[in-house]
């Protein structure tokens, strides 16, 4: 009898070549990393959340919960056993009241609900964890049903009904699903695939709503057209080239009001529930500009790095045919050039000066902010500051080629450059390659490596994975799917804190502005200052800042 | 017949309701023994003690005045910013005379006193536009308004640090620090002073044995350089005024983290100091920070390491071992010697000026900053020194429902704390922002305790309240009701203002006298010891700007901290002095707004989220007792006339007059129903007896 053949059992074995050199590789990765961040700590005393920021990683972690807490909901009341069962039952009640119910109506109403609490459980789930500022908040407020209710009702009447249905698809009547005609019931099937289709737009072949009154493709699409889709656009956590423009303009301000007003109304109604009060103060004093900082860069900063996510992935996809071609050409093995040596940069730079002056500057970092001219003035360490020309400064730090770090300095946010040029990295990479994986870097041999890998891959998918497609191509999870997501939490993470500060900064430019403008100043209390004043003035501070550097000297400095 | 069959059906009727009643309390109370029992073991502290509050009340005189963690008696608190109070020495506003470079002077001393006289010229301004810089005034201020401070009622003081401070500046680009006098008037100021700061507060010490050379007298250099201290203490304890002494023992001075001299960038934080973070005692160096002349950071290893806090996300570690903004050094109170010069310094100031009036105690500055064996250990040394001894830890938002602050409390034994809790919620209620924490539902359970209407629901109504809101975030946790004794929250410190948080007048220029007059009424009617922060008996406040921000939003630090202004000054306001001198006067005329109890009462007309009716009154008041005096609170946010009831409430059929405190106007009570007439954010205090 054949003995089957099992991926993971006969295959996967450490003597395998491949898989040893894969187990290599990642092993190195990983002890790379783990190296990387222990150094930072034991020797900058700087933490994962000084390298990370830890408001930006929780406006990445919030996005996650976006993409998983729903798409987990669905999937799992979709493939709950006696699904249909229960909705039955659920239906034969109502029609004790409502003769009229259909089954696929109170489908589609149960799965809109989970869809909207599963959503704002997501959405909670981050946003309490950025919201930790505010005294005495805990993100287990998410999970207040007294306050989910409201939320999902809200939701459902200005998110889903005039927002989705009268606003962007101009339907007049929001309780008329799908079209009236023949065509279009064709084209959109049963309500529940028009829920599909709205909640899930790319797993289904539906993308837009039917209906007489819904937005209709009538020909290909503009160029600019698609790509303000592909780039202003997103939905439920994926971005498309076909999208309407209305949509793509109008989708922004139904999200921000939908989530103005069933967040606000969410706490209404948790204040009802505590103390039986309806009390509407929460529609006024709402954190507008901080929820629009976080949509603004959840949504935009997500599109950006999904749509990188998509392009990159097709470059691993072109880099795999390119690989292929290797294979037409002779096998010459041709090893690359190793650095078994320490790297020269590493030696020069440890012994120079430069690295003690980016040492006290890095030490520096929780205290001292750190300018162009400041660097030159450490780099000069140990030589008068005067000896560093600017230029020379200038040249390290805004060449081309160069690699800059930028840093962890959370509570400053000042960057301070380290500079390494590609060909220095290139060689403490060979360094480490040939010292610690010790792999033949040539090409045929990388070849071999990763056309192991893919073998061993398609193995394992077509032995393994297969049971689990059916599942993952129902809702749309592909390696391509991983991949852009992957990316989108990564931009989030790493624009955050641009992003949020350049709308923090213009909104207090407008403030300033309108106070300015408008603003009232009290002078009665005013007069409580002027009262208290006097006419001589402090010395002007240029004479502390003249006087300072002397005195430094001869207190630390002079024997 | 008929009409006894009718009757009867009526009878028989009436007791199916009953009936039902019955079997829904038996359903209940069978429901209610297990989830009692669940809501007893499961607690965020593990398993909970009960604190038998009755055991203490049961002696009739710990039942009338029973006394509170803390060592706070009937007191009224007064906090005083020394530099910004009163400047009644003008020769110690540059105080030169504490830095001698004359050629006697050792080269290295003569340097470091130099660099100090430079410091300390540009750390004083005397225009009283930059508020991060020294502004003149000192004890001999304080000394010479005692009178006045006895005058409003005040029986403790609370002053800022005034142990020695490192002298320097420190500049910050987001910090604003300058006075603006219209809109726009900021063209002329000093580009690094108007985002400068000076240790003025006192919160950057140095030597924790001495007295600062802004607070002391030229006079006294070559004598007592206590002196002027040693004076404060005894005119103020003649008076019956304590001094409570503020103590920071959780971190130094900034320090400028080179060896290179810091450079002026405006858009770049920078430091200017002498001491970069050392410690002295009686003037004597022990331990340096940094050491730019040799490179070094903390070789005795009295600090942690250099790690700002995330305020975002703090761990506990990181709170007690993290630096606070500002690079301030961290003590490492765990190292013993850090812990043993600390209490020596607290057992020095505690045993200073034996021959006279000594210090009542202190409050200690950010406590939940250090690790709590230390504050163990200081509670031992110092109650056992003297068991008296006032204890206030500032836990920063602390209270109820800040459960931080309850594991520290609940670790310890004899600090009191400023309950945030209670005088946040109230200012955003009174400031009419009640879209969470300010709103009466909050402020009542807070107020009541135990007798609150989350703790008081029986088992199964708070089942479901808990499934409903399993957070509780807007309650206060029966759990942490159950570890707190009554008495002793009621020694908790409540405020109006205090030296952190934005005047109020600041932050809300739309506040309304008459609302700012009713907080100010509420928090001395309410259980607690009212601390008033220096100017807020005249509306101290600086006008609403954008640049008025501080840490803490507009009109916070250091914008709450502006010069005082005095009876006679121009915007100076009497009717709110006049007000706050009553209030005092009545908190010590009637104890029992210090430790007795409240009852919220619900007069027909009014909104329960609008308007506040509470009643104070003794714990040992019996029933029908003579000169059983209640004090009475009415709030109303619309106004209108209410007719408040006092049925229901044991002994008040003795209750025969009325007193407004304000007006002293008295009327008769009849059949227990008190008419009140109050304008829209009005509020009145009656004492009824």
């Amino acid at each position: 009898m054949q003995k089957l053949l099992h991926p993971l059992g006969d295959n996967l074995n450490l003597k395998d070549p491949v898989i040893r050199d894969v187990f290599r590789y990642l092993v190195g990765t990983l002890i790379s990393l783990i190296l990387f961040f222990s150094l930072s700590y034991w020797f900058y005393k700087v933490p994962l959340e000084g390298i990370v920021d830890a408001k930006a990683f929780s406006f990445g972690v919030s996005k996650l919960y976006q993409i998983i807490v729903p798409l987990g909901v669905f999937a799992l009341f979709q493939e709950l056993p006696q699904r249909q069962k229960l909705i039955r039952r659920v239906v034969r009640l109502v029609q004790r009241f409502q003769p009229s119910a259909s089954p696929e109506k109170y489908e589609y109403l149960i799965g809109l609900t989970l869809g909207f609490i599963s959503w704002k459980i997501g959405c909670d789930l981050g946003f309490m964890l950025i919201s930790q500022g505010i005294p005495n908040w805990k993100w287990e407020r998410a999970f207040t049903w007294g306050g989910l209710i409201p939320y999902t009702v809200l939701q459902y009447v200005f998110y889903y009904l005039i927002g989705q249905k009268i606003i962007i698809l101009g339907q007049l009547n929001p309780f008329k699903e799908g079209g009236d005609s023949d065509s279009d019931k064709t084209a959109g099937g049963s309500s529940w695939k028009q829920f599909l289709a709205n909640r899930f737009p790319r797993y289904t072949d539906l993308y837009y709503f039917p209906g007489k009154t819904s937005v209709k493709y009538t020909g290909r699409p503009s160029p600019w057209e698609m790509r303000s889709a592909k780039f202003l656009h997103e939905s439920m956590n994926a971005t498309s080239y076909s999208v309407p423009l209305r949509q793509v303009v109008l989708k922004p301000f139904v999200d921000y009001g939908g989530i103005i007003i069933s967040w606000s109304f969410y706490n209404v109604g948790l204040l009802f529930v505590q103390s039986g009060e309806f009390n509407i103060s929460p529609l006024i004093y709402f954190n507008f500009l901080e929820i629009f900082a976080f949509y603004v860069v959840n949504v935009y900063g997500y599109i950006l790095g999904y749509n990188v996510g998509e392009f990159l992935y097709l470059r691993i996809l072109d880099l795999g045919e390119f690989f292929e071609s290797w294979d037409q050409e002779p096998q010459k093995p041709k090893v690359l050039e190793t650095c078994n040596t320490f790297p020269l940069f590493l030696t020069s730079f440890l012994r120079s000066t430069a690295y003690h002056g980016l040492l006290t500057a890095v030490k520096s970092w929780e205290g001292v902010l750190m300018s162009i001219d400041q660097f030159s003035t450490l780099l000069g360490y140990g030589r008068s500051p005067n000896e560093v020309t600017k230029n020379e400064v200038t040249k390290v730090i805004s060449s081309p080629h160069s690699l800059r770090v930028l840093t962890w300095a959370k509570a400053i946010r000042q960057p301070l450059v380290i500079s390494l040029s590609v060909g220095d990295v290139s060689q403490i990479f060979r360094y480490y390659a040939g010292r610690f994986l010790l792999y033949p870097f040539s090409k045929s041999a990388l070849y071999q490596l990763l056309m192991g890998v893919g073998r061993r891959w398609e193995l394992f998918q077509s032995a393994r994975l297969w049971a689990f497609y059916p599942f993952l191509e129902r809702y749309g999870i592909s390696m391509r799917w991983f991949v852009s997501c992957l990316c989108g939490l990564v931009a989030i993470v790493m624009l955050e804190p641009n992003f949020a500060g350049a709308i923090f900064s213009t909104s207090a430019s407008i403030q300033h502005s309108l106070y300015n403008r408008y603003g009232q100043f009290d002078s009665v209390l005013a007069q409580q200052i002027v009262h208290k004043s006097t006419v001589s003035a402090a010395p002007p501070s240029q004479m502390l800042l003249d006087n300072f550097p002397a005195k430094w000297g001869a207190l630390y400095f002079e024997d | 017949m008929g009409l006894m069959t009718t009757h009867s059906n009526i009878k028989v009727i009436s007791l199916v309701p009953r009936f039902l009643a019955g079997v829904l309390c038996c359903f209940l109370f069978i429901f209610s023994i297990p989830l009692a029992w669940a809501a007893d073991q499961v607690s965020d502290y593990g398993v909970v003690s009960r604190l038998d509050d009755q055991t203490s009340l049961e002696n009739p005189d710990v039942r009338s005045n029973p006394a509170s963690r803390g060592n706070l008696g009937n007191d009224v608190l007064y906090y005083i910013v020394v530099d910004r109070f009163f400047d009644a020495n003008a020769d110690n506003n540059v105080p030169d005379y504490a830095f001698p470079v004359g050629e006697d002077v050792d080269r290295k001393v003569r340097a470091y006193n130099d660099m100090n006289r430079l410091l300390l010229r540009h750390g004083y301004d005397p225009t009283h536009r930059y508020i991060g810089m020294y502004w003149g005034g000192d004890l001999e201020g304080v000394i010479q308004k005692l009178d006045y401070l006895k005058d409003l009622g005040v029986t403790k003081i609370v002053l800022s640090p005034i142990q020695d401070n490192a002298n320097g500046v420190l500049y910050s680009p987001s910090a604003y620090g300058y006075l603006h006098l219209e809109k726009d008037d900021g063209q002329e100021a000093d580009p690094l002073y108007s985002h400068a700061s000076s240790s003025f507060h006192g919160y950057w010490t140095k030597d924790w044995f001495e007295i600062d050379e802004h607070f002391r007298s030229p006079q006294d250099e070559t004598g007592d350089r206590y002196r002027v201290f040693r004076q404060l203490l005894d005119e103020a304890g003649e008076r019956g005024i304590g001094i409570i002494m503020d103590l920071t023992l959780n971190h130094t001075s900034p320090f400028h983290y080179s060896s290179l001299h810091p450079v002026f960038y405006p858009d770049q934080i920078g430091f200017w100091f002498a001491d970069n973070g050392a410690i002295y005692r009686h003037g004597e160096l022990v331990a340096t920070y940094w050491d730019p002349a040799n490179e070094t950071l903390d070789p005795k290893g009295w600090f942690h390491p250099l790690r700002p806090i995330n305020f975002d996300r703090p761990s506990q570690e990181m709170v007690e071992n993290g630096t606070l903004p500002g690079g301030l050094p961290d003590l490492n109170q765990e190292v013993p010697e850090v812990a043993n010069y600390l209490l020596d310094a607290v057992k020095f100031w505690l045993n200073f000026n034996e021959e006279g009036h000594q210090i009542a105690g202190f409050r200690l500055d950010a406590v939940k900053h250090v690790n709590v064996k230390f504050w163990q250990t200081l509670e031992n040394e110092v109650l056992a020194i003297r068991p008296s001894a006032v204890l206030i830890g500032e836990y920063f938002s602390a209270g109820y429902r800040d459960l931080g602050s309850m594991e520290l409390y609940q670790k310890t034994k004899g600090y009191t704390l400023f309950n945030f809790d209670l005088s946040m919620n109230a200012r955003r209620f009174f400031a009419r922002v009640r879209n969470w924490d300010g709103r009466i539902a909050v402020l009542r359970d807070l107020i009541l305790g135990k007798q609150g209407h989350y703790y008081s629901q029986n088992p199964l109504q708070r089942f479901v309240h808990q499934l409903f809101d399993p957070a509780e975030t807007l309650e206060v946790p029966p759990n942490i009701l159950d570890v707190v004794a009554d008495a002793d929250a009621k020694g908790w410190v409540n405020f109006v203002e205090n030296h952190d948080e934005p005047r109020l007048l600041t932050e809300h220029p739309q506040m309304s006298e008459q609302a700012y007059a009713s907080l100010m009424k509420f928090i001395f009617v309410s259980p607690g010891v009212p601390m008033l922060m220096y100017g807020v008996e005249s509306g101290l406040a600086v006008p609403y700007h954008l640049e008025h921000a501080g840490l803490f939003g507009i009109g916070g630090d250091p914008f709450n901290r502006q010069m005082m202004i005095w009876p006679g000054d121009r915007p100076w306001n009497d009717r709110l002095y006049d007000l706050t001198r009553q209030l005092t006067h009545l908190r010590q005329n009637y104890p029992v707004l210090r430790y007795g109890d409240s009852h919220f009462l619900y007069p027909r007309g009014s909104k329960p989220d609008k308007d506040m009716f509470f009643i104070r009154e003794p714990l040992s008041c019996d029933a029908e007792a003579e000169g059983c005096t209640r004090v009475l609170y009415a709030y109303s946010t619309g106004g209108g006339e209410f007719l408040v009831s006092l049925d229901g409430l044991a002994g008040t059929r003795s209750i025969h007059q009325v007193e407004n405190v304000e007006t002293g106007f008295k009327a008769g009570v009849f059949d227990g129903l008190i008419p009140v007439r109050l304008e829209p954010e009005e509020s009145k205090v009656f004492v009824l007896e």
